[in-house]
């Protein structure tokens, strides 16, 4: 396959960063990293670049990491889709003078880099071709992981500029999901309202060995679930056997989240999008369809 | 002090279809403020109203739609005290670069700017890139993901949320910030807010009165509906039987 000559790959965590290098490494002949948190190398690399303080905030470097990658003009960066990277890959492009391509899932190199993602909240897919340079933010499980090697003798970066301060920063107690692997999901969406009816859906999900999931306005708005849990576009993708959706109207930008083989509705509302997308649904309130439901699978 | 709130008209996407040649059609589409641009409107809207002597300009560029008066009204009636907008045929469907370039030329042509606000992500295409490129390049310090934004001692203290932590920095004006979704909710506008919402200037520039020419550096090849799975879509009432259905149904699958 044709290469490119050089791309860089920027990214935190250990899993992106092992991933994007076997992505730059299929497409460019040369490989060069910034790794934002710890030193973690891979194969393929060819030289790795390190923060001074990456226990501050990686916006302190944008200055250092851009100028670094605008002197070395690679064609392609790859870049963790990350908060942190989607910053990056904004400010590198900007210097580029071009776009970025994000939540991209699959790319193809013809002289340039064409991708794929959503559009319209997940109703179409978008096809996109690079200018010179080409800036991309990967998903997450797009390229296999390259194997780790110890990080040697990185070059560390200093923070630059004066304009953003430091003050502090605390870690997230977030438990950790099994969400994008689970057989069976039970998902809830607004129409659970409240703690004593998400009680009872994780009561079913309990009857089932389903991981519990959620919409985005249920983690976000309502705050009855954590936001790692939420389902869609901009959330966690699932693809189990079984999605029981309780309360969740089916707006595209949750149901493109969902490639499930059976999915199943129960929503009080008969009109709701949901229906339209499900296999078998009930019409019918959550706080009296649970449990009943839950006693029937007792049985 | 100037602040400037900047949003995108979005088409609703229930009423989308899409043409032959894989691009959609969105001439029967209602369109509406972005979902995540109100948010970004509502996190300013409060700190101007506690500023003395604070201008908020709301901005967005776009196609005809940036003309509609019920939008301009809609965004005029929660809070900013006049509107901008550029218009081009071009810009409704040009990409991040080519967009941010507008703003950022139309925030030097406002003048005297000290803050830009963007919301997380545009509701259709959601790249979450227009803040980071406009901010990088007016040349001004850019950050995303800010989920608390202050104006103390004139800098703003800002927390942002990221995946694993949450951080807390000063920034130094001017600034440009990308605010997440769950910042603030925003207001259901008043009668007497949109009524006021009619009076307040707006202003529609044309691409050629700014030092830009609007097109995309990066190309769009096609824009295609995606073929959606096969579902049965039995519906029952929630009756003994429809549960015992529902019951046989789930356990099918364990
Ligand atoms: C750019 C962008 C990205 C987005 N990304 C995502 C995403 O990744 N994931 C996501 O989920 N959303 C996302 N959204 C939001 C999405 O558009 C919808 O707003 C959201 O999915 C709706 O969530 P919901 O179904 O829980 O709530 P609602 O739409 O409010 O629906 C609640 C449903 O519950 C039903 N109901 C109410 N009470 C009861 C009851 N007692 N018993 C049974 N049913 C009841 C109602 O009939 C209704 O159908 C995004 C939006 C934008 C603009």
């Amino acid at each position: 396959m044709e290469k490119c000559k050089s791309s860089f790959v920027v990214a935190a965590g250990k899993g992106a960063i092992l991933e994007l290098a076997a992505g730059a490494a299929q497409f460019a002949e040369k490989v060069s990293l910034v790794a934002l948190a710890a030193p973690v190398s891979a194969q393929g690399i060819d030289a790795v670049y390190t923060l001074e303080d990456p226990n501050a905030s990686v916006a302190l470097y944008a200055k250092a990491i851009v100028k670094l990658i605008c002197e070395q003009k690679p064609e392609l960066v790859l870049v963790e889709q990350s908060r942190n990277g989607r910053l990056l890959a904004g400010l590198i492009a900007a210097a580029f003078g071009t776009s970025v391509q994000t939540d991209v899932s699959e790319i193809e190199y013809d002289g340039a880099f064409v991708t794929k993602r959503a559009g319209y909240g997940g109703l179409a897919v978008k096809v996109e071709r690079s200018a010179e340079t080409a800036v991309i933010c990967v998903s997450s499980g797009s390229f296999p992981a390259a194997g780790e090697v110890p990080c040697e003798a990185p070059v560390v970066l200093k923070a630059e500029g004066e304009g953003i301060t430091f003050v502090e920063k605390k870690e997230k107690l977030q438990q950790r999901t099994n969400l994008s692997a689970a057989r069976r999901v039970v998902c809830v969406g607004r129409g659970i309202g409240d703690e004593e009816k998400l009680a009872l859906a994780e009561e079913l999900a309990g009857v089932i060995e389903a991981e519990m999931g959620c919409t985005r306005p249920v983690a976000e708005e309502d705050h009855l679930m954590p936001t790692n849990r939420y389902i869609g576009v901009s959330g966690v993708s699932v693809k189990p056997e079984l999605y029981v959706a309780v309360g969740v109207s089916g707006q595209v930008q949750h149901t493109s989240g969902v490639s499930a083989t059976r999915v199943i509705a129960i929503n009080k509302d008969e009109h709701a999008p949901i229906f339209s997308e499900c296999d078998f649904g009930v019409v019918g309130e959550a706080k009296d369809v649970l449990p009943k439901l839950i006693a029937l699978l007792k049985d | 002090m100037k602040i400037v709130a900047c949003y995108k008209l979005v088409p609703d996407e229930n009423q989308i279809s899409f043409k032959q040649q894989g691009m959609p059609d969105l001439s029967a589409c209602e369109w509406q403020i972005g979902q995540y641009d109100l948010c970004a409107i509502e996190a300013v809207a409060r700190i101007a109203e506690k500023q003395d002597d604070c201008q908020l300009i709301a901005l967005t560029a776009g196609a005809d739609i940036v003309e509609n008066s019920k939008l301009k009204k809609s965004v005029l009636s929660r809070g900013p005290h006049e509107m901008v907008a550029v218009k081009d045929e071009k810009l409704g469907f040009a990409d991040s670069y080519a967009v941010a370039k507008v703003l950022a030329e139309a925030v030097e042509s406002i003048g005297d700017v000290s803050l830009v606000v963007f919301g997380e992500g545009s509701g259709d295409v959601y790249a979450q890139q227009v803040g980071n490129l406009t901010g990088a390049l007016l040349g001004w310090n850019t950050l995303n993901a800010v989920s608390s934004l202050e104006l103390v001692d004139g800098e703003l203290v800002v927390e942002r949320n990221l995946e694993d932590c949450t951080e807390t920095l000063k920034v130094a004006l001017p600034a440009a910030v990308s605010v997440t979704s769950n910042i603030c909710l925003p207001r259901l506008a008043s009668m007497k807010e949109i009524l006021k919402a009619g009076k307040k200037p707006s202003t529609i520039k044309a691409l050629d009165e700014l030092n830009t020419d609007g097109v995309s550096r990066v190309e769009t090849v096609s824009l295609a509906a995606k073929s959606k799975a096969q579902r049965d879509c039995t519906v029952v009432a929630a009756d003994d039987e429809g549960l015992e259905r529902l019951a046989a149904e789930i356990r099918k699958m364990i």
